[in-house]
C-alpha cells in the first residue's frame, strides 16, 4: 500500500465516528424526551466498552487480513475459523500498516454494532445490562464473525477453496456489522419485550413518537458523512480495490441512500397521504447500510436500485414487526440494519461485478447466500442464547418504575431537558 | 359478549407483565426451542453441502435446502414471540 493510499485510507476510517454520531442522534431522536441523555450515555458507553473490550480480547479473535489464525482442515481444506492474536494487543505495532489500519476500523466499526442493539432495547434496557451485552458483542460474537468475513477466514476463503466466486464479500460491513448488529437488537428486543403501554388490551399497537425530529432527519446528515467513510475505508482494506475506485464507492454510497429515502417518502405519501419523516429516515439509513456490502462492485444505477428495494423492505419489516409480531424496536433497527444489511449483502450477489481478471461472478451469489445463512443460522442463535444466559446474571429490563419515570430521572437521576420537559403519561395505557 | 379475560399470568425470573401477558421472551417453549434448534441445523446443512460436495448444482440445491431449513426456523422463533391476541381473534371470528 502505498504512503498515498495509506492517507487516504486514514482519512476515511477518521469519517467513522460520524457515523456513530449519526446513529446515536438518530436513536435518541426516535424515543420519548424522558430517556434521552440515558440513550445517548449508553452510545457512548457503547462505543467506549467495545473498544476496551476489543483491545482486550476482541483483537485476538478477530485478527486481521494476513493474520495469526487458526485453522482446522476439513476433506482437506483449510478453514480459517477464529483469529489467533494476542490479547490486550501485545507486540502488534500500530503503525501505517494494512494491518494496523484494519485493527483501527475494526476497533471503530464494533462500536457502531453495539450501538445498532441500543435502538432496538431504547427506554427499557437498563444501562448496566446494555454495557454487559455490549462486552458480550464486542469480546466474542462481533469478532468472531468479523474474523471469518474480514479477517481472512472461511467465509472470505470460499471463492478461494471452492471456486465460490471471491469468497464472501462484504467491503463496508452490511454483514459484519449492521447484519450482526441487527440480529443482536432483535435478540434484545425479544428477551426486553415492548415498552410498558406500547401495546393494548387487545394486542394492537400504541403509537409512541419520538421527542425529536430534527435529531433523527440530522443524525441522517451525519450518518452519511460516516458510511462514505466506512464503505471506501472497508473497500480498501477489505475489498483490496485501487484507490481510485473510492470515488465509486463514495457515489454508490450516496445513491443508495438517496434513493432510498426517495423510495420511502413516495410510498409513504401514497399510502398516508403525507411522507413520513421518521421513517424516511429509516431509509435514509436503510440505503446506507445496503450499500456497504457491494459499494465497491456496483455499478451507480445497482446501487441505486439496491437502495430502493432497502428503503422498501425497510418500511414493509418495520409495520410487520411492529403489527403482526410484536416486536417493539423504537428506532427501526432490526429493519433498517438487520433487514437492510442481509439485503445488502444478497444485492452484492445479485448485481455486483468484478474487474476482469479476477475469479467469475457466477457462483458469487452462493457465496453471499452461505453468508446471509451464517447470519441467520449461526449469530442469532448464538447471540439470543448468550444474552438470555446474561439477562440470568444481569437483569436486562428496567422496573416497571424507571419505565414510567423515564431512565434519565430513574438510573442517571437528572433529565436531558430539566428546564421545561414535564412527564406525563400522554401515550397510551400503563 | 361478555369481555374474556386474559390468560392467567405467569412470573418467572426477569418476567414483565401487561395486562396478564409474559413478556420476557418466554413465550411457548417447544415452538421456540424447535425454532432455535433448526436455525442451526440448517446452518449445520448449508456447511455440510459447502465441505463434502463438488458439483455445483447439488452443492446449491443443498445450501437452499438448508436456508429453506432456517427460514422455517425463524418463523417457529418468531412466532414463539409473538404477542398473544385473543380478544382480537375472537372479534376476527
Amino acid at each position: 500500500m502505498s504512503d498515498a493510499t495509506t492517507a487516504l485510507t486514514l482519512f476515511f476510517i477518521l469519517l467513522v465516528p460520524f457515523a456513530a454520531a449519526g446513529l446515536a442522534l438518530i436513536n435518541c431522536g426516535l424515543i420519548r424526551s424522558r430517556s434521552a441523555a440515558h440513550s445517548l450515555l449508553s452510545a457512548l458507553c457503547a462505543l467506549a466498552i467495545g473498544a476496551v473490550v476489543y483491545l482486550a480480547c476482541g483483537f485476538r479473535f478477530a485478527g486481521y487480513p494476513g493474520g495469526p489464525a487458526y485453522d482446522l482442515f476439513v476433506a482437506g481444506r483449510s478453514w480459517s475459523w477464529i483469529g489467533a492474536g494476542s490479547l490486550f494487543m501485545q507486540g502488534f505495532a500500530l503503525n501505517a500498516s494494512p494491518g494496523s489500519l484494519a485493527v483501527l476500523l475494526e476497533m471503530l466499526s464494533v462500536g457502531l454494532a453495539a450501538m445498532i442493539a441500543l435502538g432496538a432495547g431504547a427506554e427499557r434496557w437498563r444501562l448496566g445490562a446494555a454495557c454487559a451485552a455490549t462486552a458480550l458483542l464486542a469480546g466474542w460474537t462481533w469478532p468472531l464473525f468479523a474474523h471469518w468475513v474480514w479477517g481472512g477466514g472461511w467465509l472470505a476463503q470460499l471463492g478461494v477453496n471452492y471456486g465460490l466466486g471471491r469468497g464472501f464479500v462484504d467491503a463496508g460491513g452490511a454483514g459484519v456489522i449492521q447484519a450482526v448488529g441487527g440480529m443482536t437488537a432483535l435478540s434484545i428486543a425479544w428477551l426486553l419485550g415492548p415498552r410498558r403501554g406500547r401495546y393494548a388490551l387487545h394486542g394492537m399497537p400504541t403509537a409512541i413518537p419520538g421527542h425529536n425530529a430534527v435529531f433523527v432527519l440530522f443524525g441522517c446528515l451525519l450518518a452519511w458523512v460516516g458510511w462514505i467513510g466506512l464503505n471506501c475505508a472497508g473497500a480498501l482494506l477489505f475489498a483490496a480495490v485501487e484507490s481510485g475506485r473510492v470515488v465509486l464507492v463514495a457515489a454508490n454510497t450516496t445513491l443508495a441512500a438517496a434513493s432510498g429515502t426517495l423510495a420511502v417518502v413516495l410510498i409513504t405519501r401514497l399510502r398516508f397521504g403525507k411522507p413520513d419523516a421518521s421513517l424516511s429516515a429509516n431509509g435514509w439509513v436503510g440505503g446506507l447500510v445496503a450499500s456497504s456490502a457491494g459499494c465497491a462492485f456496483m455499478t451507480p444505477i445497482a446501487s441505486a436500485v439496491t437502495g430502493v428495494i432497502a428503503g422498501t423492505l425497510v418500511i414493509f419489516s418495520v409495520e410487520l414487526l411492529e403489527l403482526r409480531l410484536s416486536v417493539d424496536d423504537p428506532a427501526g433497527a432490526i429493519s433498517v440494519h438487520g433487514v437492510g444489511g442481509i439485503w445488502g449483502v444478497i444485492a452484492l450477489g445479485m448485481f455486483g461485478h468484478f474487474p476482469p481478471g479476477g475469479p467469475g461472478d457466477s457462483s458469487q451469489w452462493l457465496a453471499q447466500l452461505i453468508g446471509v445463512a451464517t447470519l441467520v443460522g449461526f449469530v442469532l442463535p448464538m447471540t439470543y442464547g448468550l444474552n438470555r444466559l446474561l439477562n440470568r446474571v444481569v437483569r436486562f429490563r428496567v422496573a416497571g418504575e424507571g419505565e414510567r419515570q423515564g431512565l434519565d430521572l430513574f438510573e442517571l437521576g437528572a433529565g436531558a431537558y430539566p428546564d421545561f420537559v414535564t412527564h406525563r403519561d400522554e401515550f397510551g395505557q400503563r | 359478549m361478555g369481555h374474556r379475560r386474559p390468560p392467567p399470568a405467569r412470573r418467572r425470573h426477569g418476567a414483565v407483565l401487561f395486562y396478564g401477558y409474559d413478556f420476557d421472551g418466554q413465550g411457548p417453549d417447544e415452538m421456540k426451542l424447535a425454532g432455535f434448534l433448526l436455525l442451526p441445523a440448517g446452518w449445520g446443512i448449508v456447511l455440510s453441502a459447502v465441505a463434502l460436495l463438488s458439483s455445483p448444482t447439488p452443492r446449491a440445491a443443498f445450501v437452499l435446502a438448508g436456508v429453506a431449513v432456517e427460514v422455517l426456523g425463524l418463523i417457529l422463533a418468531v412466532r414463539s414471540h409473538v404477542l398473544p391476541r385473543p380478544e382480537r381473534e375472537r372479534e376476527h371470528s
